[in-house]
């Protein structure tokens, strides 16, 4: 009862805020390449959807190694600092720094070294991704009581043994909140540098459709973008629920 | 012979930023095969880092520990102070966990496993999750973890303290059940004078910090022992006037 009501609220929120876009587009008689009005972004999502789906799948593709690689190379970072004490303060700065350069300096070098191709944005998701998993899984894997550990050190099980049956299964929850910042970040960092350089995706076709004046395709676009994060977001949460369904 | 457990001028104690705290100085101790020995003294006086030391969690300054003849490296079962099951395990997971720390379980283990939980009466909660129990019986799993280990000597860091009177009173009952079965070699840390005179074959009293022990009190006494009874009064009398000697 209490979902359906805030979900009957936000989809009222929504449709005043479509609302109101639209009555301004028709006042002022804005012209669609200055602002299309919502009507006429859905038409055009409706007419060039085959369009979108063929651009979406290519950056959906390109979040989905960019996830996949950025959470691995996340993983290793987080549990090499966590055992080697030495390294966490060393490769802080990297780890900050690597965050701090913004994805738009570096999208055309990676674009220099890797190709025109899907690699170049790739590697930029997985940077986006790799930083909030690795400082996520390292913070779960700290934040463990002792207690839990001790029972099994005291048995003398392996490290290797106890990683896998406490530390790291302890540590899940603050992995899975890590890779949902990363998930929707990486959405933005391929974008990004489907703009820098790209024959396909929809950072592309929204670089396209822009130059054309064509801003109906540039909202259907960012229509799109928008429903790819919300399904990112809401498959990584559906992962987590699923792999700690018992907690 | 040797015994289970042997403490010889035992030194131990952390670093800290202000220095070096001295936490067991020169304390020596032998606990012999299948015996009950109860630790009890003054707060903070290092009655955690006694297990610590004997379970090889903490190594000492200086003085020799043997379990069982040797340097403790994985011979103990030791069921930390607190919280320390996985959450995200049942009852039966955490029961098996003990074994899995040694390596891959059968199937055999885990029939094992269940009629150990039904044998002491858990099977009715061998599926929950720890959340999903409350406080006493939690402590029952994680006590039987600790026994469904295959080690024979135990260190029990205040499994019932943190219970109430009623309930530890009924775990007490139940905990004696469980080691008169097995026989295992047990060292209970306790604050509560009373459970160490009905539990044990001896209570150790320690000094406070740094601390060794001050008095051991051998218990001749059959049991079960009720609580009310003269000699278990007359002990614990004994023993709190040794701890309040240790305190002045």
């Amino acid at each position: 009862m209490k979902r359906k009501a805030e979900f009957l609220w936000a989809l009222a929120v929504v449709g005043f805020l479509l609302g109101v876009w639209e009555a301004v587009v028709r006042f002022f008689r804005l012209p669609p390449y200055v602002l299309p009005s919502p009507s006429r972004v859905f038409l055009t999502f409706g007419q060039d959807f085959s369009l979108l789906f063929y651009h979406a799948s290519v950056t959906l593709a390109e979040v989905g190694l960019g996830l996949g690689l950025g959470a691995v190379v996340g993983l290793a970072v987080g549990i090499l600092t966590f055992y080697v004490r030495p390294l966490r303060r060393a490769l802080t700065p990297f780890l900050v720094g690597s965050q701090v350069i913004p994805v738009f300096a570096v999208a055309p070098l990676f674009v220099l070294w890797f190709g025109f191709g899907i690699w170049p944005k790739v590697a930029v998701a997985a940077m986006i991704v790799f930083f909030p998993v690795a400082v996520n899984f390292l913070d779960g894997l700290r934040s463990l009581r002792p207690e839990l550990v001790e029972f099994f050190q005291a048995l003398g099980t392996p490290e290797r043994r106890i990683f896998f049956m406490v530390r790291g299964p302890a540590a899940l929850p603050f992995l899975f909140s890590g890779l949902r910042v990363g998930a929707t970040l990486a959405l933005v960092g391929a974008t990004v540098g489907e703009w820098v350089g790209a024959s396909r995706g929809l950072g592309y076709l929204m670089i396209q459709a822009n130059a054309r004046l064509r801003l109906d395709r540039v909202f259907a676009a960012i229509l799109v973008l928008t429903l790819l994060g919300l399904g990112l977001f809401w498959v990584v949460g559906l992962c987590e629920r699923l792999l700690l369904r018992r907690r | 012979m040797t015994g289970a457990l042997e403490l010889h001028e035992v030194c131990a104690g952390y670093p800290t930023p202000k220095g070096f705290l001295s936490v067991l100085d020169r304390l020596s101790l032998l606990v012999e095969k299948e015996e009950w020995v109860s630790v009890v003294g003054p707060s903070g006086c290092g009655k955690t880092t006694l297990l610590r030391v004997s379970a090889g969690l903490l190594r000492p300054q200086s003085g020799k520990v043997l379990v069982f003849g040797e340097v403790p490296r994985g011979q103990v079962a030791y069921m930390p102070q607190g919280e320390s099951l996985l959450p995200w395990r049942t009852a039966l997971g955490n029961i098996l966990a003990a074994r899995e720390a040694d390596g891959r379980v059968d199937k055999k283990t885990k029939r094992e496993a269940l009629e150990f939980l039904e044998d002491f009466g858990l099977a009715d909660f061998a599926k929950s999750f720890p959340h999903e129990l409350s406080g006493g019986m939690r402590q029952r799993v994680a006590l039987l973890r600790t026994f469904f280990a295959k080690r024979d000597l135990l260190l029990l860091d205040e499994p019932l303290g943190a219970l109430d009177a009623l309930t530890r009173a009924e775990l007490q009952d139940w905990l004696l059940g469980v080691w008169q079965r097995l026989k295992k070699t047990v060292v209970l840390v306790t604050h509560d004078v009373e459970e160490a005179v009905i539990l044990s074959d001896r209570v150790v009293v320690l000094t406070p910090r740094p601390a060794h022990v001050a008095a051991t009190f051998p218990l001749n006494m059959t049991r079960p022992r009720e609580k009310s009874s003269s000699s278990v009064q007359a002990l614990r009398a004994s023993i709190l006037a040794a701890l309040a000697r240790k305190n002045l």
